[in-house]
């Protein structure tokens, strides 16, 4: 148990400068929890006064901030100085379970929804390159050429196919024309605030793993939603467009992509 | 599982990241063999998903180009080999997998930890490869892990010496001493890490090449080589850039020293290949080889 409780402390210590500061401070009851021995103890002692430590607990951030960053680019650059205040709000070191890109960005991606429903969020433009990014990430870790081949084996659809969206595919709503939204997001210079527009865009990895993204006209927006969401079955004499981008399936094909299912 | 003396010398390598298919693509004869982090190619959703490992197509068509041209050595960040209280079944069984599906020369992962489970239970991931210290209950523990990992892999087993910022006090041994010892116990060779080696001398003030006089160089099959920079106040293993010149020096200090060295692997981070670029990745391959041919002719 010792070895594992010493691990346990160090790894507390990296994920918390406060900790290590209370461990500076007050020794005995910042370990009080962990079941030491003597040497062991003695050593966390000495490692919270080593520049090392500092290294480690900036390393631990830089870390844990990548997946985000990464996954997440035009939302970090849309939350812009608020970010710094989320991570340090969402960063509870115990929540930090397996390490995984996936599992990360989807707390984070989670708890910044909660944010935007309770109005914390000052950026206009959270909330749609979040749902962007989201049904991207969600594409890109998609397993696609298991699921191509799955879908290869249907037949070809008939003008009254009942059909759904491709599970390659995926339609956001922006509010802000998404051609200037997101092209200002990938020059990392958004404007404080544009003028507002609905529009919805259909996200795909369908002809290739590089998502592509098409804008979805008036007619097919009206022919694929109504005030509950996506209408379905699709039907695709109804949105011809959709179906001759092979962006339908027959209802009845079963695989499906459901990443991010918390959200 | 595979003898260490049936695996070929490969020669100079890449430590694969984004930025390397279009290398190599552009160049293939720019190396000998590649190495690949079989963990960075999937997302694991965790023990509880099926399936659990979901592998990343638009990662694995470089895979699957570079498995016909290209020996393949694998360097996983996930065994966790250090942790007291951590195993992951499935992931070994994953690995397992791999290996037959592309027939890695080696095998490679950390002396460290990066998950811990506290006593409620609950998983924890360090967020970094946290170093041990080199005392005698640590090294049956890691001893222990490895012997039972060995024969679930279907190549040799190496273990690397860790990148460390902090040190312990009153260690039972020092740490080329605890890789002997664990080379010796668990049937492991080794990684040597120089770029890992010479930050540490850096940041600790000791003298490297004691180091190297000390660790049994024969147990070494592969050596990586990677860049670094200054970063508050302590340097860092960063990947950022090329091999400062002790590091090419180390280097040539083991060369001949070296008898099961099988490959040199150059590390680098795809964040910083804008800066880096194309050419700057090629001169350190080109120097490593030159090294390599020096030491070892055809």
């Amino acid at each position: 148990m010792s070895i594992a409780s010493f691990q346990q402390a160090l790894c507390d210590l990296i994920a918390s400068p406060q900790l290590c500061l209370a461990l500076r401070a007050k020794p005995e009851s910042t370990l009080a929890g962990y079941q030491l021995s003597a040497r062991e103890r003695r050593r966390l002692l000495e490692v919270v006064w080593q520049r090392g430590m500092s290294t480690n607990c900036t390393l631990y951030r830089s870390n844990r901030v990548t997946p985000i960053y990464t996954l997440l680019t035009f939302t970090c650059r849309a939350l812009g100085d608020q970010l710094r205040t989320l991570l340090d709000e969402f960063w509870d070191a115990r929540e930090f379970q397996d390490g995984q890109f996936h599992s990360e960005v989807e707390r984070f991606a989670a708890f910044l929804s909660r944010c935007i429903a309770a109005g914390g969020i000052k950026s206009p433009f959270a909330a749609e390159l979040l749902q962007f990014e989201l049904a991207v990430n969600a594409l890109e870790f998609a397993p696609r050429r298991q699921i191509l081949k799955e879908i290869v084996k249907h037949p070809a659809l008939q003008p009254d196919t009942p059909c759904r969206l491709h599970p390659l595919a995926r339609v956001v709503r922006f509010r802000h024309d998404p051609d200037v939204l997101l092209e200002a997001a990938a020059r990392g210079a958004l404007p404080s605030d544009m003028p507002e527009q609905d529009a919805l865009v259909v996200v795909s990895v369908i002809s290739d793993s590089a998502p592509t993204i098409v804008r979805l006209s008036d007619d097919a927006c009206d022919a694929l939603f109504d005030a509950a969401g996506i209408v379905e079955p699709l039907i695709p004499r109804r949105l011809p467009a959709l179906a001759a981008a092979g962006l339908l399936v027959a209802s009845d094909v079963a695989v499906r992509v459901s990443a991010y299912p918390s959200l | 599982m595979r003898d260490l003396a049936a695996t070929p010398a490969l020669g100079v390598g890449v430590l694969h990241n984004p930025a390397v298919p279009d290398l190599l693509a552009a160049d293939p004869g720019l190396v000998d063999y590649v190495s690949v982090m079989p963990d960075m190619f999937w997302t694991d959703r965790g023990p509880e998903a099926t399936p659990r490992f979901v592998e990343l197509d638009s990662w694995i068509r470089f895979l699957d180009w570079a498995v016909g041209r290209f020996p393949l050595v694998a360097h996983s960040i996930g065994l966790s080999i250090g942790s007291a209280e951590f195993s992951d079944d499935a992931y070994v069984e994953q690995l397992g997998r791999w290996h037959q599906r592309y027939r890695f020369h080696w095998h490679s992962d950390h002396l460290s930890f990066a998950q811990v489970r506290s006593a409620s239970g609950r998983e924890q991931h360090a967020g970094m490869a946290v170093p041990l210290p080199f005392d005698f209950d640590v090294l049956e523990m890691v001893t222990e892990r490895i012997r039972a990992l060995r024969p679930r892999l279907a190549s040799p087993f190496l273990v690397e010496n860790a990148v460390a910022y902090l040190s312990f006090s009153d260690q039972d041994m020092n740490e080329p001493a605890f890789l002997n010892a664990l080379a010796r116990d668990s049937g492991c060779a080794l990684l040597l890490d120089l770029h890992n080696l010479y930050t540490n001398a850096r940041n600790h003030n000791f003298d490297a090449s004691a180091f190297l006089s000390e660790l049994d160089l024969g147990a070494v099959v592969e050596v990586h080589i990677a860049g670094g920079g200054e970063f508050a106040g302590m340097y860092t293993d960063s990947h950022s850039g090329p091999c400062p010149e002790p590091v090419w020096a180390l280097l040539e200090e083991i060369m001949p020293r070296t008898p099961n060295l099988k490959g040199v692997t150059f590390e680098f981070h795809d964040s910083y290949f804008p800066r880096f670029g194309a050419e700057g990745v090629r001169e350190q391959l080109t120097r490593a080889r030159a090294v390599w041919s020096r030491y070892r002719p055809q």
